[in-house]
């Protein structure tokens, strides 16, 4: 049962992540008043670029990249999707959060190991990228896990009944959302990939299949970090409902990011230790003191 | 008998005149037959009262339970320095008559005696303190010293004035106790100032760290063990220290400063000169606590400290500009001997700051052992630094050696290297007086039941009374 | 225990003039001595009692003790084997070894007695052996060492008088003996010494403000040695603060301040918080990579103090499981940087690079050592941090919460430096001929990196000496049923999450293997923006990785400037001395005539 459960979240990650990444494509293509490409077209690239012969760097690269995907898959399958919750009780917080670091690092390694320091830089600006928004978005699900006295997602998702956490905990969301946007590496919060800047950072020595591997870990990714957000603050649901759900909070991630220049890394940083990290000391002060609505 | 200690080494002074050179060789000889009359042939509660005339009137010589173990170091520490220290022709003769003081000023019992011999030991101070051609720094002492001394007679007079007698045993049994408390200043200022308490021991740094193998160890080990000797027989023995409180702060304060003034110098002999002055301003403070335990662990730490300085003031002597690489023995025993400073554990340092912080704190006296600590800090941060320094200095000369290398090359005087620059008797010496250190840091019961037996002597006035009076007047 | 103690003490000497004979011979003594040592400790039975050399009852084997023990053997195993080798680099093999050994004394004496004096006394020979062996590292290693000293003395003393206070108290040296009764003691004579014992702990585990010693001496000292010095004696230091945190009543001893949490822990942990910030960011700061790591052991020296001084079953758990994860790492990275600075010579980060094709092995130890102490499962460090942050949360310190996140994201910063930096990118051309280090030096780096990861995936051995301590300290054990961790805050199974990170690492591969093969090109057919590159050592971004986050702290306040300060008005205050000394006569006679004249007017 486990195996199937974790099963069907791979392939609605796969299949809905990489069909909401077209429809994103093409929200912002019409918000930039583009045509923009079909919905279809993430898996076209997808299996184009996995169906050529690429070149690699050596062997750090090859295992970075498997390594990168491996970490992705390992995390995803603690993500409860709806009603797939494929480890019930133990889809704990950190270490979901923590698991998804092993990607992260995969990444990084793999692309740095590259030699190009376009990928050193992107990678460095991605890391502290991550020291800005990992901080506001942990306390702010901290003070979730304090006042539900769990700290499994799933739990927290059935806890919330159809009274749903956003309102529950409305400036933590706030929080989380803005750590979203940042987590996906979306405007603002781009510095990391820059392509006219720093040349797509840790990409920028990618080719063929392996380009095609990272998109996949990308889009899993991002399922994953959406996911969670719908199962802590939305509620969750079933199946279907989750998904209407999440199509809602990408596009409203992609909404913004498409209207919205690229802050310096040090302004995001900056940002981010400062407005977040009181709203979320805010929403804990709250919670402590009993104040949820 | 015991009149011998101090003869002996008089006659050998005097039949060294003629032939200067002799001095040197009577030297070890002297404080050996010293050592050994002391252990085989005298033993506590002696007097001899000299030309026969009674206690009381006559001066007497007594050898009981405080000064025995005194004696026995301080000649001890005579034999050690006439093996290790370089002496020049006349000072065998000096060092005679030191020695001849310094056990008299150990063994009388009289005050204007006493006096006598802190004279006699005040000027061949000064002549030691110029070895090197240290002028100034003697000159320094000079006047710190001839104020001293004044003030030693100011007290001996006083006290012959009031009570009409010059024993010590008899005076502290008749003075009037209203009067005692003046005396005792004037003996105070003697003791501040040659045991180099700060302000009154400021001549100390100059003239220690002249870089003579003599000057530090005849007057910073031999002189100061006598005069803590003198310190307590005044002040824990007949009379009561005046103001203790005082002293003790004094004490602490110039702990401190002392700890400072070391930790500034560029220079390792004004450094160790300093770390000497803090050295004995605690064994000063622990005994201002009039306290048998305290007097007991300020005597082991006086033990500790002036062995430890002894290793290191000779090494220093011998040292010049040289690391410890092509002479490890050396090293060893400054490493040793700068541990023990501090208090490491494994070594006696470590037991004299066991017994000292402990018996303070029974008496509930927080702050000196606090001192004591901070100071320790201190000392650590240097002592270690220079002992860093020396051990690794080889590979900066090393460096310097190529460059040597070249210069011949290049048709330059070659500089001689010198492997063994401690002389055979010095480095016996300090690695002997190393293990020593060693060997009472995992026995202490070794040196701790002597002080304990004579920090018990010294605090208990009647058998002094008994021994020299005989019970009675 | 005696007889082990009796023979490192012999071994000492042993290895001393065993390696005049060959330099190879110290080592293998220590190897020896530690191996055995490991065997009989890890089979001896909790509470023994034994003499020491004619003192009763002076050692005692607590399970803390059992704990720190295997820890330091462990550490120092793999340090000797990895020195059979090395030594040929050292500057004086004999003393090194010997020292090493006399250092590996001291350290299991501290962890085998609770008679305060005898632990003052090992602690002291600690200390004194590891002192001489730091100036045999680089050149600055001689100042560090006296850094060392300076900040170890404080830590030293202030135990010293501590134990002083506790023995004018109680008259008995024997900590468990005192821990009883302190309860009923005022509440200012309590903290004071509390503050006093804890002082040692402090200093040695490069707690905040007494952190300065660790980047020099870390950095500085001979590079295996560091492996002991982070991995083995920071460890001593939090010891102390487990001994007297668990023996002392502290919850009973100090009221109550904030969600259960005592005012006297409270002043820890914001200690430990403060410890995570200062090593994290100057950690990410560092070019030098034995400076980053010995940062890196001041922040992970605060998640223990904050891990122990929660005091609670989840916290105090994670604390002391996170020793041993900081142990292994620290000692990983460091033996991994010590055979990197064989083959190369250098610690500057911007100095290397590409040596990953070099050295495969020291980079994987790295690796895994790094992602033990960023707290990545499947090692063991991501155990202690979840049970840290189980602790934290569910206690509701949010603020001790978000210092330890932006410690341990940040720690994936100051890591990941010296791995792009050392390890990925360019391969310099100079170092082209380097070889991986010799195997030797490879196995005790291969062991670390399978204990690493066995206790991650099982953590249960380790669990079971923990809540051995946690029981005989009279706490609620730590909940734990097979690979599964249980905390007042849900649960989470180490076993579940390997086989799920090997289920997705095999998908991967396997999409990987099933798509066309890539071509290997070498390192210099580059993306170059257009440019024609002559030189690909510069292509290299190792400089200023974080430079946009390190210019927003540039002017942040240096401790360590801030001592230097201190000493210098010390020494201000010392050339007044010895200005006055160096003064004419007269000037003392005045002196004199003053001191004279405040006597006389005192007394009367």
């Amino acid at each position: 049962m486990t195996v199937l459960k974790v099963a069907g979240i791979f392939l609605t990650a796969f299949f809905f992540g990489l069909t909401f990444e077209g429809i994103g494509r093409k929200i912002t293509a019409r918000v930039q008043r583009r045509y923009g490409p079909r919905w279809y077209q993430n898996f076209i690239d997808l299996f184009k670029t996995l169906s050529k012969h690429g070149y690699t760097h050596g062997w750090i690269f090859d295992f970075g990249v498997i390594m990168a995907l491996g970490g992705i898959i390992a995390s995803l399958g603690f993500v409860p999707v709806g009603g797939i919750v494929a480890f019930p009780g133990m889809d704990n917080f950190f270490v979901i959060v923590y698991l998804f670091t092993i990607g992260s690092l995969g990444m990084a390694m793999g692309m740095v190991g590259t030699g190009n320091p376009w990928a050193s830089i992107g990678v460095a600006r991605a890391l502290t990228l991550m020291l800005g928004y990992e901080v506001p978005y942990m306390i702010s699900i901290g003070s979730m896990l304090y006042f539900y006295r769990t700290s499994s997602i799933s739990a927290i998702m059935s806890a919330q009944g159809g009274d749903w956490n956003l309102f529950k905990f409305p400036i933590g969301a706030l929080v989380a959302l803005i750590s979203l946007q940042g987590m996906l590496g979306k405007e603002p919060f781009e510095a990391p990939i820059a392509p006219a800047e720093i040349a797509s950072g840790p990409m920028v020595e990618l080719s063929a299949k392996y380009m095609g591997l990272l998109m996949l870990m990308n889009t899993f990714m991002e399922f994953a970090e959406i996911s969670l957000f719908v199962d802590l603050f939305l509620g969750g649901g079933t199946y279907f409902v989750f998904l209407l759900k999440y199509l809602v909070v990408w596009v409203l991630v992609v909404l913004i990011s498409s209207v919205l220049p690229r802050f310096r890394i040090e302004q995001a940083v900056y940002f981010y230790w400062t407005v977040p990290i009181i709203l979320a000391f805010v929403q804990v002060f709250m919670t402590v003191n009993g104040f949820v609505f | 008998m015991i009149a011998l200690l101090i003869a002996v080494p008089l006659v050998f002074a005097f039949a060294s005149i003629p032939h200067e050179r002799l001095g040197r060789y009577f030297l070890p000889f002297v404080a050996m037959f010293n050592l050994v009359c002391l252990f085989f042939f005298m033993h506590p509660e002696q007097i001899l009262e000299v030309g026969k005339w009674p206690a009381a009137y006559g001066i007497a010589l007594v050898l009981d339970n405080v000064s025995y173990p005194f004696l026995i170091f301080v000649n001890f520490l005579i034999l050690m320095m006439s093996l290790s220290a370089t002496l020049e022709n006349r000072y065998g003769t000096l060092l005679l008559v030191l020695t001849a003081a310094v056990n008299g000023i150990m063994l009388t019992g009289d005050f204007f005696n006493s006096f006598v011999f802190l004279e006699i030991i005040s000027v061949i101070a000064y002549i030691v303190a110029a070895h090197k051609d240290n002028a100034l720094g003697a000159f320094k002492y000079l006047i710190f010293g001839g104020i001293g001394g004044t003030m030693y007679l100011l007290g001996a007079v006083s006290v012959y004035v009031k009570s009409g007698t010059l024993n010590m045993a008899y005076a502290s049994f008749i003075t009037d106790p209203m009067v005692v408390p003046t005396i005792c200043i004037f003996f105070l200022i003697t003791f501040l100032v040659e045991l180099k308490v700060l302000p009154l021991g400021l001549w100390a740094p100059d003239v220690y760290s002249n870089g003579s193998s003599v000057t530090p160890i005849a007057l910073g080990s031999i002189v100061t063990v006598s005069l803590v000797y003198l310190f307590s027989r005044i002040f824990l023995n007949i009379f009561d220290l005046p103001n203790p409180q005082l002293v003790g702060i004094l004490a602490m304060v110039s702990i401190i400063f002392s700890e400072l003034g070391a930790l500034k110098q560029k220079g390792l002999g004004r450094a160790l000169s300093f770390a000497t002055i803090s050295g004995v301003s605690t064994v000063v403070a622990a005994l201002s606590m009039r306290e048998s335990e305290i007097t007991s662990a300020a005597y082991f730490y006086l033990f500790n400290d002036v062995v430890s300085k002894f290793i290191l003031f000779t090494l220093f002597a011998y040292l010049g500009e040289r690391g410890f690489k092509s002479n490890k023995t050396a090293g060893i025993a400054f490493t040793f001997a700068s541990l023990s400073v501090v208090g490491f554990p494994m070594f006696a340092g470590f037991w004299a700051k066991y017994y000292l912080l402990k018996a303070l704190f029974q008496v509930n006296s927080y702050a000196l052992p606090a001192i004591i600590l901070i100071a320790a800090v201190i000392e650590a941060g240097y002592l270690i630094k220079w002992n860093v320094e020396l051990w690794y200095k080889e590979e900066d000369r090393e460096k310097d050696r190529e460059d040597v290398e070249a210069e011949k090359a290049e048709g330059v005087e070659e500089v001689e290297e010198v492997e063994d620059f401690v002389p055979f008797g010095a480095q016996v010496v300090t690695l002997l007086l190393a293990l020593t250190l060693v060997v009472v840091g995992f026995m202490p019961g070794l040196i701790h039941d002597q002080t304990m037996s004579i920090a018990n002597h010294v605090l208990d006035f009647r058998p002094y009374l008994d021994l020299i009076l005989k019970g009675g007047m | 225990m005696q007889s082990l103690l009796l023979y490192l003490a012999i071994g000492a000497l042993v290895g001393y003039f065993l390696s005049m004979i060959n330099k190879r011979l110290g080592p293998i003594v220590l190897l020896a001595l530690s191996l055995y040592g490991l065997f009989t400790l890890w089979n001896m039975p909790i509470g023994s009692v034994e003499d020491l050399f004619g003192f009763e009852d002076i050692l005692q084997f607590t399970a803390l003790s059992k704990y720190f023990s295997i820890i330091t053997l462990i550490v120092f195993s793999c340090y000797a084997f990895f020195n059979i080798v090395w030594i040929s680099k050292a500057k004086r093999p004999y003393a090194f070894s010997a020292l090493s050994i006399l250092t590996l004394f001291g350290t299991l004496g501290v962890f085998l007695t609770p008679h305060l004096i005898a632990l003052y006394i090992f602690w002291e020979v600690a200390v004194v052996a590891s002192l001489f062996i730091v100036p045999m590292g680089k050149e600055e290693s001689k100042k560090a060492t006296i850094w060392y000293i300076v900040i170890s003395s404080i830590g030293s003393y202030m135990f010293l008088y501590g134990t002083f206070l506790l023995y004018s108290k109680f008259g008995t040296f024997n900590l468990f003996e005192i821990s009883g009764d302190i309860a009923s003691e005022g509440t200012g004579f309590k903290w004071l010494v509390s503050l006093l014992l804890l002082g040692a702990g402090v200093a040695k585990s490069g707690i905040f403000p007494l952190h300065v010693w660790l980047r020099n001496v870390h950095g500085n000292a001979p590079d295996t040695f560091s492996a002991v010095l982070s991995g083995q004696l920071v460890k001593m230091g939090s010891y102390i603060i487990a001994l007297f945190l668990g023996a002392f009543p502290i919850a009973t001893m100090f009221s109550q301040f904030y969600a259960g949490v005592n005012i006297f822990s409270y002043v820890l942990i914001w200690l430990g918080n403060i410890s995570i910030l200062i090593g994290t960011f100057m950690a990410i700061k560092q070019n030098d990579m034995k400076m980053l790591m010995a940062y890196s052991t001041v922040a992970n020296g605060g998640y223990i103090l904050i891990g122990l001084a929660l005091l609670d079953q989840v916290g105090f758990a994670g604390g002391l499981f996170h020793v041993i994860n900081h142990a292994l790492a620290a000692t990983m990275i460091f033996l991994s940087f010590a055979a990197v600075v064989y083959r190369t010579g250098t610690t500057k980060i911007d100095e290397m690079g590409g040596l990953i094709f070099k050295m495969p092995v020291t980079f994987v130890t790295y690796l895994v050592g790094i992602i033990s102490i960023a707290g990545i499962p499947p090692t063991s460090g991501f155990v202690s941090k979840w049970m840290i942050f189980q602790s934290l949360i569910s206690k509701g310190m949010f603020v001790t919460a978000m210092f330890t996140f932006v410690g341990s994201i940040g720690s994936f910063l100051y890591v990941f430096r010296p791995l792009a930096g050392v390890f990925l990118g360019q391969l310099k051309r100079k170092d082209k001929d380097v070889k991986e280090a010799p195997m030797i030096m490879l196995l005790p780096m291969i062991i670390l990196v399978a204990l690493t990861i066995l206790w991650g995936v099982f953590p249960q051995q380790v669990l079971v000496w923990v809540t051995d301590v946690q029981r005989q300290f009279g706490m609620e054990p730590f909940k734990f049923d097979g690979t599964v961790l249980y905390s007042n805050l849900g649960h989470w199974d180490s076993w579940t999450v390997f086989v799920m990170f090997m289920v997705g690492f095999i998908i991967a591969a396997v999409i990987y293997i099933l798509m066309p093969k890539g071509k290997k090109i070498p390192l210099d057919d580059q993306y170059t923006s257009g440019e024609f590159l002559h030189n690909f050592d510069l292509y290299h971004y190792a400089t200023k990785y974080y430079a946009f986050l390190e210019r927003e702290y540039e002017g942040h306040p240096s401790f360590e400037d801030w001592y230097t300060s201190i000493v210098n008005v010390l020494k201000a205050i010392g050339k007044g001395v010895d200005y006055l000394v160096r003064r004419t006569a007269s000037a003392y006679t005045f002196w004199m005539a003053l001191v004279l004249a405040l006597l006389l007017w005192v007394r009367w």
